[in-house]
């Protein structure tokens, strides 16, 4: 086994992989770039090595630095989450040159698969249904229009080598389709380096569901069940659940073994998931496949009971997968919710700072997977997901109640986040009646926010509001914590607790 | 202590008294019966009767809100003793030091700047006063206390009213710490 591993990665996902590597006995190496030095990652790793200033480009994807710190540290084999350099076959190919085992699919199965063109282009070959359209980038925008015609308005521009909904574009006329290509290919490019679009056939409020799937060196691939994460905002995931709720036993085994024909095809090892869009018709449709762990496998870990990420390693490490596919059963449900660092009120803006005060769920079927801590800045530089929260129950139902009181308990102070969005998606009918679909949050979000129904509870909340704020006024700077008293700029806050004015007065009495 | 609390732009009269760790409460002179306990920084573990709650303060950049449960509210805390708050001043950063380059008595102004009181070209007459005019010296030959001749003392630093420095006072020193934010800085 691995005596030590690198994770080329950040935030709550190296923590997470930390933990991992700690349970089976491997030492954990971490690496963080100038503005990640006070980060969660560095000091619950055994080894930490700063690899350069905040861009990406000149730390956490810098594959020389990345491959220098993993000679230096001894570093067995490197496990790259997601994001950053998780998807990139030039690393894979790097590590393998270096003698470091890549904890992930081979280069060739990158190259397969990474390329959502090249990827729709296998699918076709091996009889996997595809979302009408282009299996190759596009060339031109006459291409583009010609093709838009014979498939149908509306059409979704999509990077080939693109993910977490970047260079993504919905073009529902003609119009619209040039100045959306140009600006798909070049987020594509500023994203992924890479600016190939292609295009498919948009269909409308369909669901998205994708299939885990986790295949050993030893030719062996089985399914995990599924994964429900249609509610996105703007393409990207917002909250993910298992089972789906639209998916039955038999739905389930037909998306499951589609899944695994296209991870053999690819020459598939390690975890990776299939992603499919299904209409309302249940007819599902290949959409992509990810060729790494995602962020919301807490999910499917809790519904089945298996580690992915312990699994991760032991098919790294060449051994067989210690299960079958009859050996894969569904319990129970789980919900997800990602709580990024953003700002509800100001259009989900990234909101980074300091966090003055955390506040944790715990309780009976809730896990929470997170890279921050009280009195931790947020960086600017990165994505702002903060810390995933999970909600496990025998039944969808009580998974729901229970993240839903989670959330209750759940407080970040000092910074913005989109805690209130899942209270508001949890208690809405249509999420608990499951009727949900990737267009669901949009519409949503149109929606006004129901006037309170319980003015008496408001007035209540009230008086407790003003009854609190006299307190801690009184109490001063005994109510404070350490690192409260300012604010980013230095300046003191305008309801500073101890008065500016009493202190000068002060000051001058004692002369 | 007493405080005016606004909330929603509604304003309730607070009373309270601590002794020891035991509270005592009136709002808008309604004796409520308070038990509270300081959990941790920021959060306080409040009973009001036999209802409990966990409330939190929480300071972004210059606001603070209070969080009852997953309610958020901007509260704006008042001591209705205090001068500062009697007036319309919203200018919280404290003294500030004006330099003034002899000695002269400080004296308030009225709410607009009125003419020959300030030189400065713009303000003129019944205008307000604004933030960075220069103050200058009254040059009125029928009041013995002030000096003749104009000369910068300084800007204008409220939103009303000024300070014009007189000559009549040799114990004032060139630092005159700013007392109010009605008085030219």
């Amino acid at each position: 086994m691995f005596k030590k591993i690198l994770i080329a990665n950040r935030g709550e996902i190296a923590v997470r992989v930390i933990r991992a590597c700690h349970e089976m006995g491997i030492a954990a190496v971490t690496v963080y770039s100038d503005v990640d030095r006070a980060a969660l990652h560095v000091r619950k790793s055994d080894e930490a090595y700063p690899i350069g200033p905040a861009l990406a480009s000149e730390s956490y994807l810098n594959i020389e630095k990345i491959l220098d710190v993993a000679k230096r540290s001894g570093a067995d084999a490197i496990h790259p989450g997601y994001g950053f350099l998780s998807e990139n076959a030039k690393f894979a190919r790097a590590c393998a040159d270096a003698g470091v085992k890549f904890i992930g699919p081979t280069a060739a199965a990158m190259d397969a698969m990474g390329s959502k063109t090249r990827a729709r282009q296998a699918m076709e070959e091996v009889g996997v249904p595809t979302v009408p359209g282009t299996s190759r980038g596009l060339d031109s925008i006459e291409q583009a229009m010609e093709v838009a015609e014979r498939i149908g308005y509306p059409v979704m521009l999509k990077a080939a080598a693109g993910g977490g909904g970047k260079g993504m574009r919905l073009v529902h006329a003609p119009a619209d389709l040039k100045s959306a290509l140009d600006g798909a290919r070049s987020e594509a490019e500023r994203a992924f380096g890479d600016g190939e679009v292609y295009i498919e056939k948009a269909i409308i409020n369909p669901r998205h569901i994708e299939i885990q799937v986790l295949a050993d060196e030893h030719s062996n691939t089985v399914y995990l069940g599924e994964r429900e994460c249609s509610l996105q905002r703007r393409h990207q995931k917002v909250v993910e659940e298992a089972p789906s709720p639209a998916v039955d036993s038999e739905m389930r085994r037909k998306m499951g073994e589609v899944a695994v024909r296209v991870a053999q095809a690819a020459g598939y090892t390690n975890a990776g998931t299939v992603e499919f869009l299904v209409d309302q018709q249940k007819n599902f449709y290949f959409l992509e496949m990810n060729t790494r762990l995602q962020v919301e496998h807490p999910v499917t870990e809790l519904v089945t009971g298996l580690d992915l990420v312990h699994l991760q390693i032991r098919i790294a490490n060449g051994e067989p997968l210690p299960i079958t596919q009859k050996d894969v059963t569904i319990r129970g449900h789980a919900i997800e919710c990602r709580i990024y660092a953003e700002d509800p009120d100001n259009n989900y803006f990234p909101s980074p700072g300091k966090i003055t005060l955390l506040l944790l769920p715990s309780g009976p079927g809730i896990r929470r997977d997170s890279g921050m801590y009280e009195g931790w800045t947020v960086p600017m530089d990165y994505d702002p997901l903060l810390a995933k929260l999970i909600g496990y129950g025998t039944d969808r139902e009580m998974a729901i109640s229970r993240l839903n009181r989670a959330l209750n308990e759940y407080f970040v102070g000092g910074i913005k986040t989109n805690i209130s969005l899942f209270r508001r998606i949890l208690n809405h009918p249509d999420f608990h009646a499951a009727k949900i679909d990737t267009g669901f949050l949009d519409r949503m979000l149109k929606q006004q926010k129901d006037p309170s129904a319980n003015p008496q509870a408001d007035a209540e909340a009230t008086e407790v509001a003003v009854i609190a704020a006299g307190m801690f006024t009184a109490l001063g700077s005994a109510a404070a914590g350490p690192g409260d008293r300012t604010t980013t700029d230095g300046a003191l806050p305008k309801s500073a607790i101890e008065s500016n004015w009493k202190k000068a007065a002060r000051r001058e009495a004692l002369r | 202590m007493t405080y005016d609390v606004s909330i929603d732009g509604k304003t309730y009269r607070l009373d309270l008294t601590q002794i020891d760790a035991r509270w005592s409460c009136r709002l808008d002179g309604r004796e409520i019966e308070v038990d509270a306990v300081l959990a941790r920084p920021n959060v306080l573990s409040l009973r009001i009767g036999n209802n409990a709650y966990e409330v939190k303060c929480e300071r972004v950049g210059a606001d603070t809100h209070i969080w009852v449960g997953s309610r958020r509210f901007a509260p704006e805390v008042r001591d209705p003793r205090s001068l500062r708050s009697r007036s319309r001043a919203i200018d919280e950063h404290g003294p500030r030091r004006l330099t003034a380059p002899m000695p002269g008595k400080v004296v308030t102004g009225p709410g607009k700047c009125s003419r020959g009181w300030c030189r400065y070209p713009r303000c003129r007459g019944d205008e307000d006063a604004e933030r960075g005019q220069i103050a200058k010296e009254r040059n009125d030959s029928e009041d013995p206390g002030y000096r003749r001749g104009s000369r910068e003392f300084g800007r204008c630093a409220g939103d009303r009213g000024m300070i014009r420095l007189e000559a009549s006072w040799p114990d004032l020193y060139f630092s005159i710490p700013l007392l109010s934010s009605t008085f030219f800085a």
